[in-house]
């Protein structure tokens, strides 16, 4: 098995036992870029000599006896929002600048301190808000399990070089769903922590009120691993063994199956997820949820409007922005201040219909999308679009929610998405990890030559 | 309000927040705006409905 595919856990294991380096586990990762992402075309921006030299660090630290816990050595993959030192972020626009970061964004400085090395910028939607398009500064990722379906998005690049085997955890950005919904439509891991749990600066923002950090791993334990490193008090990782067994799970099916744009296809392979789950020793309970249109469309209005806010060149930079975004964020012109207060009113009250059902239940189930990945229209559309995703409520709500592989359709994977209550992170990625054990569709990845 | 109203609102927005997009930019944002529309109308029915007594 290739340094490049081993869990983090096994990697820090051959670390420290001298079988690998920080070094060469970096070099197989960086080689593994070159053959495989000029088809993927998920990284951006690459500092090879940088990252071979802070791996280098890491291998001398862990000689001396300085070891940084469980991502000493491991690289991980930021997605070209977030600033890494050094490094540009240029937001998959042309209207940003080209300069490289002054400082690390908080989350990355967290991981650095956890002797993770940041190797690399891996492709966002266009300021993170609709996608793929093709008039930005490089061209979309391609969805690794078919180079003719969409990836999603915004969180693009991170969900297709994870799926690729480029990288096991990358950090991504999640205001309606841009983290679940690539990691489903890619096959890989997406968790979207509670909000205010990770810290925002050196983001660059979409919506500040919807705006969440997320992490895009190979599998739950590696996500927890990040979750951990980014904030220890979750316990993320300490209640991964402790299984499912006695935990109640509100069953939000209906709030899929009744919608006439879900696949049947994913209405089964939830129908399967709950049966694993119940085989598992949890109780399958169903459960009514808010409703979904009112969700999106206080979420639509937020996110619109401020975005619209916090692009203040756009009238100025106009040409400079690729179609979509233009798009997207001329849109939101006719939004009012009151309109943003009936939005938050209604969100507020959403969330204590969620926080009710969470009052019984220990996390809800239901799907990420209503659908596999679609095909890319071909020539490509220039016009803006929305993903057919369950997830934008959550982020309206704060409440935690991670995807997870759940089989597939067609050849193209499906995510199933598990909630949490308000900061019980480890609940989520304890369920995500059972359901992963119990059915291994975690495990599956797309043949890529080497 | 038709969608002739919804365009020409729009088009007094664009104008005021000092945006003048070409036909293709307009077209498709007309669009998004008419759902943003939709989704305010819903926020405020929805609002409406939990006043109303009983």
């Amino acid at each position: 098995m290739s340094p490049a595919d081993l869990p983090l856990p096994e990697a820090a294991r051959a670390l420290r036992r001298g079988a690998l380096s920080a070094r060469d586990l970096i070099a197989t990762h960086l080689d593994r870029i070159v053959r495989r992402d000029g088809d993927v075309r998920a990284f951006v921006y690459l500092d090879r000599e940088a990252a071979l030299a802070a791996a280098g660090a890491a291998d001398a630290a862990l000689a001396a006896g300085t070891d940084l816990g469980p991502l000493h050595g491991i690289p991980f993959a930021v997605k070209d929002l977030i600033d890494v030192a050094g490094m540009p972020t240029r937001c998959g626009s042309r209207a940003s600048p080209t300069g490289p970061a002054a400082a690390h964004a908080a989350v990355v400085t967290r991981l650095v301190a956890a002797g993770a090395v940041p190797f690399g910028k891996v492709a966002t939607y266009e300021y993170a808000l609709t996608g793929p398009s093709f008039d930005g500064p490089t061209p979309p990722p391609r969805n690794p399990w078919s180079a003719g379906h969409a990836t999603s998005g915004s969180s693009s690049g991170a969900a297709a070089a994870v799926a690729a085997g480029l990288v096991r955890v990358a950090l991504g950005t999640d205001t309606g769903g841009s983290v679940r919904s690539p990691a489903a439509w890619c096959g890989v891991v997406g968790l979207k922590p509670s909000r205010g749990l990770l810290p925002m600066a050196g983001v660059v923002p979409l919506s500040p009120g919807l705006d969440h950090l997320g992490v895009l791993a190979a599998s739950v334990p590696e996500a927890a691993s990040v979750l951990d490193a980014l904030a220890p008090e979750t316990g993320a990782a300490g209640a991964l063994g402790l299984g499912v067994a006695g935990l109640s799970v509100g069953y939000a099916r209906d709030w899929i199956a009744d919608d006439p744009a879900a696949s049947p296809a994913v209405v089964r392979a939830l129908d399967d997820a709950a049966a694993a789950l119940s085989m598992a020793g949890a109780r399958i309970v169903p459960v009514g949820m808010p409703d979904y249109a009112l969700a999106e469309a206080a979420g639509a209005v937020i996110l619109h409007a401020e975005a619209l806010k916090v692009h203040t060149v756009l009238a100025s930079r106009w040409q400079d922005y690729g179609r979509q975004a233009r798009q997207s964020l001329s849109a939101g012109v006719g939004l009012t201040p009151q309109d943003m207060a009936r939005a938050w009113r209604q969100g507020h009250r959403i969330a204590g219909e969620i926080d009710a059902i969470l009052a019984r239940h220990d996390v809800i189930l239901t799907a990420t999308t209503l659908t596999a990945a679609p095909a890319l229209p071909s020539p490509p559309a220039e016009e803006t679009a929305w993903s057919p995703m369950r997830t934008l409520p959550f982020n309206l709500t704060g409440h935690p929610a991670i995807s997870v592989p759940m089989g597939f359709d067609g050849g193209l994977p499906l995510g199933l998405q598990i909630i949490g209550r308000r900061g019980d992170d480890a609940s989520v990625c304890r369920v995500g990890a059972a359901f992963e054990a119990a059915t291994g569709h975690g495990a599956a990845r797309p043949y890529l030559p080497d | 309000m038709g969608e002739a109203g919804d365009a020409a609102d729009f088009d007094r927005a664009l104008e005021a927040a000092g945006l003048s997009p070409d036909a293709r930019d307009r077209a498709a944002a007309l669009a998004v705006f008419r759902y943003l529309r939709r989704a305010q109308e819903a926020l405020r029915q929805a609002e409406e409905g939990e006043d109303e007594p009983g």
